[in-house]
């Protein structure tokens, strides 16, 4: 009886190992997932009981508002410009500290600090940095005399998303100093070798040889955090609550605040609907683009 | 050996210094504003080094708050979480790694879908489902969800990991007539400490720093933990610059820890999938 039952066990075991996660995340999520795509359908209320079945209304109100048309556009400089900045500082840094110099275990250190800190700490803490009153950047930017008086960054729509990216940039950057860093200790000396021999000047030697071997990790990377970076929440909520004026309102915000603030469900869930088909288009995108198999497990 | 001469070095030197200034300083930032005397704090132009050593705020911090108990509930909450999940998702990451059986595709793909879903946007029918559950204010119920969220990555990186590693040894320890299961804790195990690191610490840090889920389900300070705690320090009566600083350095503190002994672990679940690739 034992041997079959430990004969059944290794026959299914690919099935019994999956069954513990799954379940799991199908107790969590199917059920939310599909309540979700049904209330976007529906005009169900935070307090008010009772709905109807409205067919697509929700997502066309959503489409008419002004502001859903502002989020959008935030979501998108706030992803790229974000994505676009950590990407370069982190080959910068990656880069040299590839390069055999004295100390670089110290830089190493120090520059993948930000990535440790929690995303309500960052909020807080640069909230205080950039604070206009007793900010210490103010009074930096004001003894290089690049700004005449204390500006307040975050509170202006003039500045405040910039603000929001740099602290965001700030945040994710080490990700890719990492992440790049593996990457190029990875190649093979012999490479660069034969590029040295071949004559190849240092930005052929860049295209031909280190970006190639690069170009996995940094899709990877790439598609992770404009995953996370569009998701982004609390970073964005604690530092400036989507405003001044909307100035930094993305779509996960205006999701909240559209149900929480409002009590619209049935629009919140048909912005998390439209949230998670640009990201699916994305990923699709990307998988394509750095060509990376998605059904790399399914190969076997 | 390539050659660095003196200007490149100055160069290499001056980007480096800047990018680590430009890193390094908030946190040097939060820690001098936290360990001041108060009115230093609000001082115009602020002090760039604190000479007057003050633990005050960390003493209002620890003794007239909740702030133990919060960082005990963060630290179990993100343990337990970390335990349940990378267990569940090496199992998983096995699976899919090295199984063959029917609609595999469709659970990888799946599994990436839910990675993909805003998660922010869920909070309200989770909330709701749980409570009917009877997990409503509870922290299972949390470890639960944190469990579900970190789980769709870990199980794509643990599944590249695993594909990093040769078929041979296996196929020689089945061949001796091992169990699935054997090679399994005996083999694949051992052989991907550095990625099982990699998912662990990815579990922990998400837990340990995950805000909105945890406000919008634990509705008692006792339960609450510490990123609610800090926001909440924020948000209360009293708006206390220093106490949020001291806070938030110590809330910072473990996570800084693992970052800096165990970094290069972080970076084997990327690589281990961008080789495979």
């Amino acid at each position: 009886m034992i041997k079959k039952i430990n004969q059944f066990i290794d026959k299914h075991l690919g099935i019994i190992f999956l069954i513990p996660g799954l379940s799991v995340i199908i107790f969590i999520l199917a059920y939310p997932v599909i309540t979700n795509i049904f209330i976007s359908f529906t005009n169900k209320h935070l307090i008010y009981k009772g709905y109807k079945f409205i067919g697509f209304e929700n997502y066309i109100m959503t489409f008419k508002e002004d502001v859903f048309n502002t989020a959008i556009f935030n979501t998108f400089i706030f992803t790229f410009a974000s994505i676009i900045l950590q990407f370069l500082i982190g080959l910068i840094t990656a880069l040299i500290l590839n390069k055999p110099l004295k100390g670089i275990i110290f830089f190493r250190l120090a520059l993948i600090i930000p990535y440790a800190f929690p995303p309500i700490v960052i909020a807080l803490l640069w909230k205080w940095l950039l604070s206009k009153m007793y900010g210490v950047y103010n009074f930096f930017l004001m003894h290089l005399n690049l700004i005449d008086q204390p500006i307040p960054w975050l509170g202006h729509p003039d500045t405040s998303m910039f603000a929001t990216v740099v602290v965001n940039v700030w945040f994710g950057f080490p990700l890719f100093t990492l992440g790049i860093l593996a990457g190029l200790q990875s190649i093979p000396s012999e490479q660069y070798e034969v590029a040295r021999i071949e004559g190849a000047n240092w930005y052929q030697t860049f295209w031909y040889v280190t970006l190639p071997n690069i170009l996995t990790i940094v899709g990877i990377i790439i598609i992770l955090r404009t995953i996370w970076i569009f998701n982004t929440f609390d970073l964005i909520y604690v530092l400036t609550g989507g405003g001044p004026i909307n100035s930094t309102l993305t779509l996960p915000i205006y999701g909240y605040i559209v149900g929480w603030k409002n009590g619209l469900l049935g629009e919140t869930a048909a912005v998390a609907m439209f949230l998670f088909f640009i990201l699916m288009i994305f990923t699709f995108f990307y998988f394509r683009l750095f060509k990376i198999d998605e059904d790399q497990y399914g190969k076997n | 050996m390539e050659k660095i001469n003196f200007r490149e070095k100055f160069f290499y030197y001056g980007l480096l210094g800047f990018f680590s200034i430009f890193s390094i300083f908030p946190l040097y930032w939060m820690i001098a504003s936290s360990i001041r005397p108060y009115t230093e704090v609000y001082q115009t132009p602020p002090l760039l080094f604190t000479v007057n050593l003050d633990f005050t705020a960390y003493k209002t911090v620890l003794t007239l708050t909740p702030f133990i108990k919060m960082f005990w509930n963060s630290l179990y909450i993100s343990i337990i979480t970390t335990l349940i999940c990378t267990i569940f998702s090496a199992m998983a990451g096995h699976s899919l790694a090295r199984m063959r059986f029917k609609g595999k595709k469709l659970i990888t793909r799946g599994v990436l879908l839910a990675y993909i879903f805003p998660q922010i946007l869920l909070v309200l029918p989770l909330y709701v489902m749980l409570v009917r559950f009877g997990l409503g204010n509870s922290h299972f119920g949390l470890i639960l969800t944190y469990m579900t969220f970190s789980f769709p990555f870990c199980v794509w990186m643990l599944t590249a990991y695993f594909l990093t590693i040769p078929e041979d040894l296996e196929e020689a320890a089945y061949i001796d007539g091992a169990s699935k299961f054997r090679v399994f804790t005996t083999i694949i195990i051992p052989l991907s400490k550095p990625g099982l690191a990699a998912a662990a610490i990815f579990t922990f840090i998400h837990a340990w720093n995950e805000f909105l889920y945890a406000l919008v389900f634990l509705n008692s300070d006792k339960k609450s933990t510490l990123a609610v705690g800090i926001y909440r320090l924020m948000s209360g009566e009293i708006f206390d610059w220093q106490s949020i600083l001291a806070s938030s350095t110590m809330m910072v503190f473990p996570i800084l820890i693992i970052y800096l002994f165990l970094q290069k672990y972080i970076v084997a679940g990327l690589t281990a999938g961008a080789t495979k690739g």
